[in-house]
């Protein structure tokens, strides 16, 4: 078997097993939340698990502008409420309440405001901006809370993220990148993962046709030993699973309506079922769509996804326990 | 490219969009106490049966109640847009086996009100709009056999018919489903909107003579009009001046069927934007909306019909059915069915009331089966429950459950109970779920601060969280409604000490459920208290 662990050179070599079995807490789309990160990376103590895997989607979606007012006051509007600040600390009250619920925050002045209008390369740039601070920052957060923990983490990049930060995740000594490669995750189990997104509404930074997901899976499938015991760390869930259910949109992204809401439709990839029905892995761990959390057979395959609840402040995963012979548990969790 | 809204500044990522669906929510929520259903099957048996008492004053009262009960909803799913419902609401900010229990309790309201809907579809939908069709195109035929669908062992066939096609339909998959319904609402809304047209242009002479002209041949009298009114004073028929007292009752009648705008607060928010107040909103809009389409109906056939009348005519039908003689008991769409001439507004009056109640069906059926859904995926049920369909993406298996119990409580009302017994046992378990959501309601803000502070639902009055004081208004309205379920027997509860046995035991059964699940799954090294239990983020 390979090794995938060892090429790492971050002395991280053995997950930790317990009762002789592999405990995998898997979550993902975090979205920029501060306080769902610190609870995923306090998971691996918290749920017993040797092993974490963050599967995608680490940046937030939007920056609350907090605009600076004569007198050197700010305001906001954040949640559906109006903000008059007058004093530092209750700016950074605002600041810390807007980075838990997972969005950026930023101070501006009217002008600077006004300026940036209708400018999206000044816009684009702000974003990698505080992007890459918070992600540099949750880089070193993960030291402080895994060194010497014993605990692998593996985190990888969604369809949401921007390319530049895996970077930061390979540059950190504690954390794994385990993207477009084949890592040994124990001595049974292999596991191959792509954070790449089959073509969304939105166009985001990390997405693939169909036909190029296909590729980079049958790709990453040759360098495993035995297809029966791996695991499949996948971004996109698979097409038509009830993992993807998700509102469909029309050409200016509004929601299609039906009584009683929006309605619904299949959204995930036809590449990513493909697969798990012609190589039957072990196991299939998914994101992407966040409202649609479950999981289901695909032929003898396990296939999870643990939805996203990021803006609730709850975790959302999914616990397995895994040995020689296969899963022995899984279970969702919500921390 | 990014959008802007000033302070707003969104980036390009999955699944922002710039629109969620408010008037479908409004919709949606109007449904359970959808007016053409309230009106048809549950309002006018009431001054009959309670003198002194004021429909519309009640509803007026009933709408103010619901408000809160719906805030204490709205307010924690605001928080919790993705996993509220009462199940993982309960189950987080009380106990995990307080929200099973609760959950339970509503499933089973749910389930048992398939069997009344469709009880009460069967005999005041579906058989009176043949009687329509007869008496309006003359063929006797048809009345007579509309009488005798409407009976025993017919009714059940019938409506057995009406679940499966229900249950056919949501196998379809939610896409169809939801044009199925979309076409159901506008053919009933037209048949709403027709009957208020009528109304409007009909002066009480002109509906005296309408009247008379279409019963007087069947009960062989001059006036029938006036007859029913004679015939209910002489019947024993009390009338009183309205009073508060003579009122409180039956605004519990009125609230069996309408406090429960808040049904989207499992389905509906699983798309959130910036964490915007907009489905609470729908709540509230939807009960006033409600309201006052229910209060304008009635005002406007106490103008047309007459309040006297109403009263009468439902008594006599009820209390003395031989000297009644008309082929279908007097509902709504009989009454304004009879007032235009020709044959085309009767019969469509008379159709598009029968699409009202697969409406209510649908959503509740909807509830249990998301229900099932969850317990499955939370493992406290196998696994096996919430498969889906390959092609439909349909749940099947749970779909099956729900099926068999909606037609076993609906054989239950057809001999056993009665449609009022089920339906204010079916309030009773209501009761009991917003009760427990009014304490969840009012312990969100000081168990679970953090996320109340950091979200939509933080709103204060005079320093104290607007939650609590729903929760505080949703216990006491709802403890009041069961007394009166309890204590006054015309509201239809024949035996209250088992009513209330049954309801207290569902709750007792889901708790003790819940824990025995979680020993069973603990040995097989499934820990159920993770999925309530918080990680800190320290």
């Amino acid at each position: 078997m390979k090794s995938g662990t060892d090429d790492l050179g971050k002395g991280i070599t053995a997950p930790m097993k317990r009762d002789g079995n592999t405990r995998v807490f898997y979550t993902g789309d975090i979205h920029g939340s501060e306080m769902i990160y610190r609870k995923a990376l306090n998971a691996g103590a918290f749920y017993r698990a040797g092993v974490l895997i963050f599967g995608g989607d680490l940046s937030g979606k939007a920056i609350v502008i907090l605009t600076e007012m004569p007198g050197g006051k700010y305001a906001c509007d954040f949640m559906g409420r109006h903000y008059e600040l007058t004093t530092e600390t209750e700016v950074q009250g605002i600041e810390q309440l807007v980075n838990l619920n997972g969005f950026y925050s930023c101070r501006m002045g009217r002008d600077e405001l006004l300026s940036l209008g209708h400018d999206e390369a000044r816009k684009e740039a702000l974003f990698r901006k505080v992007v890459f601070e918070r992600t540099a920052r949750w880089m070193q957060l993960a030291e402080d809370k895994l060194s010497g923990k014993g605990i692998r983490c593996f985190i990888m990049l969604g369809n949401d993220d921007p390319p530049e930060i895996a970077e930061l995740i390979g540059a950190c000594p504690v954390l794994e990148n385990p993207e477009s490669r084949c890592v040994q995750l124990d001595d049974s189990h292999e596991m191959i993962s792509l954070g790449f997104s089959n073509p969304t509404p939105w166009h985001t930074a990390r997405e693939l046709d169909e036909p190029q997901l296909a590729e980079r899976i049958a790709a990453l499938m040759a360098d495993v030993q035995d297809a029966s015991n791996c695991v499949f760390n996948l971004h996109a869930p698979p097409y038509g699973s009830g993992l993807d259910s998700a509102p469909l949109l029309d050409e200016e992204l509004k929601l299609k309506r039906a009584l009683g809401g929006a309605e619904v439709g299949a959204v995930g990839s036809t590449a990513v079922r493909d697969a798990i029905e012609r190589w039957q892995p072990l196991l299939g761990l998914h994101g992407h769509i966040h409202e649609s959390g479950g999981m289901t057979k695909i032929g003898r395959t396990l296939c999870i996804n643990p939805g996203s609840a990021y803006s609730e402040g709850f975790l959302c995963g999914a616990l397995v326990m895994l040995n020689a012979k296969g899963v022995v548990t899984h279970q969702m969790t919500r921390g | 490219m990014t959008e802007k809204s000033e302070t707003f500044l969104l980036r390009k990522a999955t699944g922002l969009v710039r629109e969620a669906g408010f008037w479908d929510t409004v919709v949606y929520n109007m449904l359970p106490a959808a007016p053409g259903v309230v009106l048809a099957y549950y309002v006018f048996w009431l001054p009959g049966s309670f003198p002194g008492s004021s429909i519309p004053w009640a509803m007026v009262a009933a709408c103010l109640a619901t408000l809160f009960i719906s805030s204490s909803f709205g307010l924690v799913a605001l928080a919790m847009p993705r996993t509220a419902g009462d199940y993982v609401a309960t189950s987080r900010i009380l106990h995990p086996a307080v929200g099973l229990a609760s959950s339970l309790l509503l499933s089973f309201s749910s389930i048992l009100s398939v069997g009344y809907w469709t009880l009460a579809w069967t005999t005041a939908a579906f058989t009176p709009a043949l009687s329509v069709i007869g008496s309006t195109t003359g063929n006797r035929g048809l009345i007579d056999l509309a009488g005798k669908l409407a009976t025993p062992p017919w009714n059940f066939i019938i409506g057995v018919v009406a679940i499966a096609a229900v249950s056919y339909m949501m196998a379809l998959g939610m896409r169809k489903l939801m044009r199925f319904q979309n076409i159901l609402y506008i053919i009933a809304m037209v048949g709403l909107v027709v009957m208020a047209v009528v109304l409007i242009a009909t002066p009480r002479e002109t509906y005296i003579a309408r009247f008379n002209e279409f019963a007087n041949p069947i009960t062989q009298q001059a006036d029938t009009y006036r007859f029913y009114i004679d015939e209910a004073a002489k019947g024993g028929m009390v009338t009183a001046p309205v009073s508060f007292s003579g009122t409180l009752p039956i605004f519990a009648a009125i609230m069996t069927m309408g406090m429960w705008s808040w049904w989207s607060v499992a389905f509906a928010g699983e798309v959130k934007g910036t964490g915007t107040r907009r489905h609470w909103y729908s709540m509230l809009v939807a009960n006033v909306v409600n309201y006052a389409i229910m209060i304008i109906l009635v005002l406007l056939l106490y103008r047309t019909v007459g309040e006297d009348f109403i009263g009468a005519v439902n008594y006599v039908s009820a209390a003395a059915p031989d000297k009644y003689g008309l082929p279908m008991a007097p509902m709504l769409p009989l009454l304004v069915s009879i007032i235009p001439k020709g044959v085309f507004i009767p019969l469509l009056i008379a159709i598009t009331f029968i699409a009202w109640t697969p409406l209510v069906h649908f959503i509740q059926m909807v509830q249990p089966i998301r229900a099932l859904f969850a317990w499955s995926f939370d493992r406290l049920l196998p696994a096996k429950v919430a498969e889906v369909d390959e092609r439909t993406h349909a749940p099947l298996v749970a779909i099956i459950i729900v099926t068999v119990i909606g037609v076993g409580f609906f054989a239950w009302s057809v001999w056993a109970a009665s449609f009022f017994t089920a339906l204010v046992l079916a309030g009773l378990a209501g009761a009991g779920v917003m009760i427990i959501m009014g304490i969840t309601a009012i312990a969100f803000p000081y168990k679970n601060r953090q996320l109340y502070e950091s979200s939509p639902a933080k709103i204060e009055v005079l320093g104290v969280p607007l939650s609590v004081i729903a929760g505080v208004v949703t216990i006491l309205a709802e403890v009041l409604i069961a007394y009166f379920y309890v204590t006054d027997s015309r509201l239809g509860l024949g035996n209250p000490g088992a009513a209330v046995a049954l309801t207290v035991g569902i709750l007792v059964v889901g708790a003790i459920y819940y824990f025995i699940a979680r020993a069973i799954r603990a040995r097989q090294g499934i820990e159920i208290d993770y999925l309530f239990k918080s990680v800190p983020p320290e």
